[in-house]
């Protein structure tokens, strides 16, 4: 009897889940929300915006994620940046240096208010900053010495030496001006309350942040009425939501999507240049790299144009140097290194590397040419390209072996200096100043085995020249120090410039005014309204 | 039935201390300085200054054996505190129980849908061995193993999203949200329950009490379903304890196709920010769930088979 009875239980549960699976599909014929809305042209269009991104949205603190909040428009910076890379005024109206090239005097807005209503004065601002020099690392370079309030808008900064690069630095999320009223009782951060153009409305880690216009805003104010950020970490699935309206706007899509996106005529697509790079660090401690030909030679070697074809389907730009040419700091004139095997295999002879038994291997005092590639897989399409490099300096008679690791493990063989060339994905636009990134990456200080820039590279005119970019504010004088500089380490190559990323957004067609920032430090959320 | 549980939930202890040990070794086996690893997580790539480095590396006691560091560690996971995210300074043991439910409700879903299309598809094929309905199940059933959880999910978005428009195709909320992501979980799972099923069941109807039962004149239907089903299920349901760790796994990467925000998705990002309080916390979590729903199983079998329970509460 008993063994009958849990029989029927097992024949319940089957039925049960039956129901509960029928249920289920029956349950979810509800037409969509989003495509019953705003049809009737009487109606006014709904502004609102959903927005999918890889990143998502763990913290809101400007001090560690001021990124994402200068993104969203959750807050303004005093220094901010336009289109072509330029620093123009934020909160900050105007800003000079004094004479002795150490204080740097910052004239605010006036009238400007926080999302809480309190006033941005001075005051505010050096508390704000004050906090990021306390809890942050944006600062952690740069030689502050007291940032002053000396009138209701008037803030001060004096450095212990001269830094040019401080208004950049200011103009980086980290560096936003957050009201009082963001910390706790305990001094511990409990909410976002910024001056931009949106406020927060809700947000749960990890997932959404919902945004609303701020009538008050002190600048251009906002069309649309709310705005959700979603972080979506597949960029297939972002695809697919845009495609099913779920999505208004899918950033950071693959290059190899865009010809399918293109033919959708619902959707558009955006390509932007921006200030990341694919890169080869070369070992110039060992052979063969230790020698300025060989490293001459791999360049010639590589086809660049056919890398971005094949690799990034057309999308992205072959690089002759370390800059986009879409920066206002690129030196025009540089020539980098065009396909030319024969050049390659000459300079190699001179070199002493020949193929003197026609193995199809160059040697060198009976040494065959053999190098480690190593590279990661965070970014997927590096090792692909490593694998065609493999193939196109195989022509020279050059025999690549290739590493594939993880990001940490890459970097300790770095460190350790057990690599020839190292392939990695290089952001340039850290602070919206090269000589952030020219000190990091090819100053003898910074080269000796740590980081993502050059190794073993010791260039006495080169340090000089980041040194005094660093010192020196006039900027016509600055962009003569970065046109040689680019010169001088295209032409010496401890790094290998492949080539520099396109960004690939898709909108909604009914989606105005968006326009990827090439720094991507914000969305300028307060240009987009939708509409046909 | 009391010695047997007390016997199994003893062995549970040194199960428990291996895993922490190996939980524990992962951010120490990991190449590079932890330390290190973590304020260049921080600075955003940028090399730390090397007295920082230092000054954390005395935070984190690093610098005291290994045994030591376990020890205080173990101490802490037992009073519940599994450290702070590296990413976000919370606490991990907040990040998983807020995400728990996601995960939950997604394993439990998947292993219901696995077990409605299985065990029915199982006895059916079974009972018309080689026909043709079993032969096009059994494809199936291969078909399913061997399909990729992305693959699946990115079709099931194109046609019950892109096409018919009757689901979203991803995110977190209601009921409509978690169906796709269950079926495409579940359907792996069923493939390999459904084989069981049918050769178990072949098994049982084999065997001479059912024979008996037929004989008796009951209808067939009633064979199966009275006599045969109970016994047939027990691998099946040892299984299906076993599948809860699998769908786990298979969380990691349903959850980031679905954007769900569960415990898989946070081990995937923890993985891939080194964030190793949080790569701890979730495989700590992983194991125990793992642990007691063999646990579980084996609890559930006994009850299943009075032989396992009899056999061993009497050695």
């Amino acid at each position: 009897m008993s063994r009958l009875t849990s029989g029927k239980n097992v024949l319940l549960l089957l039925l049960l889940v039956m129901c509960l699976l029928i249920s289920g599909c029956g349950g979810n014929k509800v037409p969509q929300e989003k495509s019953a809305e705003g049809e009737s042209p009487q109606e006014k269009i709904p502004q609102e915006l959903v927005i999918g991104s890889p990143w998502t949205p763990k913290e809101l603190d400007p001090v560690s994620a001021g990124w994402l909040v200068l993104r969203i428009g959750l807050v303004d910076t005093l220094v901010a940046i336009d289109y072509d890379i330029n620093l123009v005024p934020g909160l900050a109206k105007s800003w000079e240096i004094s004479s002795d090239e150490l204080e740097w005097t910052f004239k605010l807005e006036e009238g400007v208010k926080f999302h809480d209503g309190t006033p941005l004065n001075a005051e505010a601002v050096k508390w704000s900053l004050e906090r990021v020099m306390e809890k942050g690392t944006l600062f952690k370079d740069v030689p502050i010495k007291s940032i002053e309030a000396r009138g209701d808008y008037t803030l001060t900064i004096v450095t212990e030496e001269l830094f040019a690069p401080l208004a950049a630095i200011l103009a980086k999320g980290e560096a936003a001006p957050v009201s009082k009223n963001s910390l706790d009782a305990n001094g511990e951060f409990k909410e976002i309350i910024g001056t931009g153009p949106f406020m927060l409305s809700s947000w749960i880690p990890d997932q959404e942040a919902v945004l609303v216009r701020n009538d008050d805003y002190w600048g251009k104010i906002p069309t649309l009425d709310k705005v959700v950020y979603k972080g979506i970490p597949e960029a297939a699935t972002r695809i697919m939501m845009l495609e099913n309206k779920e999505l208004d706007v899918a950033q950071i899509l693959p290059a190899d999507a865009v010809e399918q996106l293109e033919a959708n005529p619902e959707i558009k697509v955006y390509t932007k240049p921006i200030l990341r790079s694919r890169v080869i660090v070369l070992n110039m401690l060992r052979e063969p790299f230790n020698d300025l030909r060989v490293r001459k030679a791999v360049n010639h070697a590589i086809d660049r144009e056919s890398i971005v074809k094949h690799i990034m389907a057309g999308v992205d730009v072959a690089a002759s140097g370390p800059f986009p040419p879409t920066t206002p700091w690129v030196n025009k004139n540089l020539q980098g290194y065009p396909y030319d095997l024969e050049k390659a295999k000459t300079l190699l002879a001179e070199a002493g590397w020949k193929d003197s038994d026609n193995s199809g291997i160059i040697k060198k005092d009976g040494k065959p040419f053999t190098v480690d590639l190593i590279t990661y897989s965070t970014r997927a399409e590096l090792p692909p390209m490593a694998e065609v490099i493999q193939d196109q300096l195989k022509k020279a008679g050059i025999q690549v072996n290739i590493q594939v690791l993880e990001t940490g493990a890459a970097q300790s063989l770095r460190e350790e200096g057990k690599f020839d060339m190292y392939l990695l994905a290089r952001n340039l636009g850290f602070a919206p100043d090269p000589s952030y990134y020219l000190m990091s990456d090819f100053h003898s200080k910074n080269t000796g085995g740590k980081g993502w820039g050059a190794y073993g590279f010791n260039n006495k005119h080169v340090d000089e020249l980041i040194e005094l970019t660093q010192r020196t504010t006039n900027l016509q004088e600055r962009k003569k120090y970065f046109a040689k500089l680019q010169e001088i380490i295209v032409d010496e190559t401890p790094v290998m410039f492949l080539n520099h990323y396109v960004n690939v957004t898709a909108v909604r067609s009914n989606v105005q005014g968006y326009n990827e920032h090439p720094t991507e430090s914000c969305f300028h959320l307060e240009n987009i309204y939708i509409g046909e | 039935m009391l010695r047997y549980l007390l016997r199994r939930i003893l062995m549970l202890v040194p199960i428990l201390l291996g895993v922490t040990l190996i939980t524990f070794s992962t951010m120490h086996l990991a190449p590079g300085d932890p330390a290190e690893l973590i304020l260049r997580g921080r600075l955003g790539g940028a090399d730390p200054p090397r007295q920082a480095v230092e000054e954390l590396r005395e935070e984190m006691g690093l610098n005291i054996p290994f045994y030591v560091q376990y020890g205080k560690w173990l101490k802490k996971v037992i009073q519940g505190d599994l450290g702070n995210s590296f990413r976000t300074g919370r606490p991990v043991l907040t990040e998983l129980l807020s995400r728990f439910p996601a995960t939950l409700e997604l394993a439990l879903l998947s292993t219901l849908i696995s077990l409605g299309i299985a065990v029915p598809v199982g006895i059916i094929s079974a009972v018309k061995r080689n026909s043709f309905l079993d032969i096009f199940s059994m494809i199936g059933a291969l078909l399913g193993v061997s399909m990729p959880n992305f693959w699946l999910a990115l079709l099931l978005m194109m046609f019950f999203s892109l096409k018919l428009g009757l689901l979203p195709v991803a995110g977190y909320g209601g009921f409509r949200y978690l169906v796709l992501p269950a079926v495409t979980l579940g359907t792996g799972m069923a493939a390999m329950v459904a084989r069981l099923m049918r050769s178990s069941m072949l098994e049982i109807i084999s065997q001479d009490y059912i024979l008996t039962a037929k004989a008796k004149g009951l209808p067939y239907y009633r064979v199966i379903t009275g006599h045969a089903l109970k016994n047939a299920l027990i691998p099946v349901v040892t299984y299906v304890g076993l599948q809860l760790g699998w769908a786990l796994e298979g969380a990691v990467i349903v959850e980031s196709i679905f954007a769900r925000p569960g415990i898989g998705r946070y081990l995937h990002e923890s993985v891939f920010a080194r964030d190793f309080p949080a790569i701890q916390g979730c495989v700590l979590f992983f194991a125990l769930v793992f642990v007691f729903s063999n646990l579980i199983v084996d609890i559930s079998y006994a009850y299943l088979n009075p032989r396992i329970r009899y056999e061993k509460g009497m050695e």
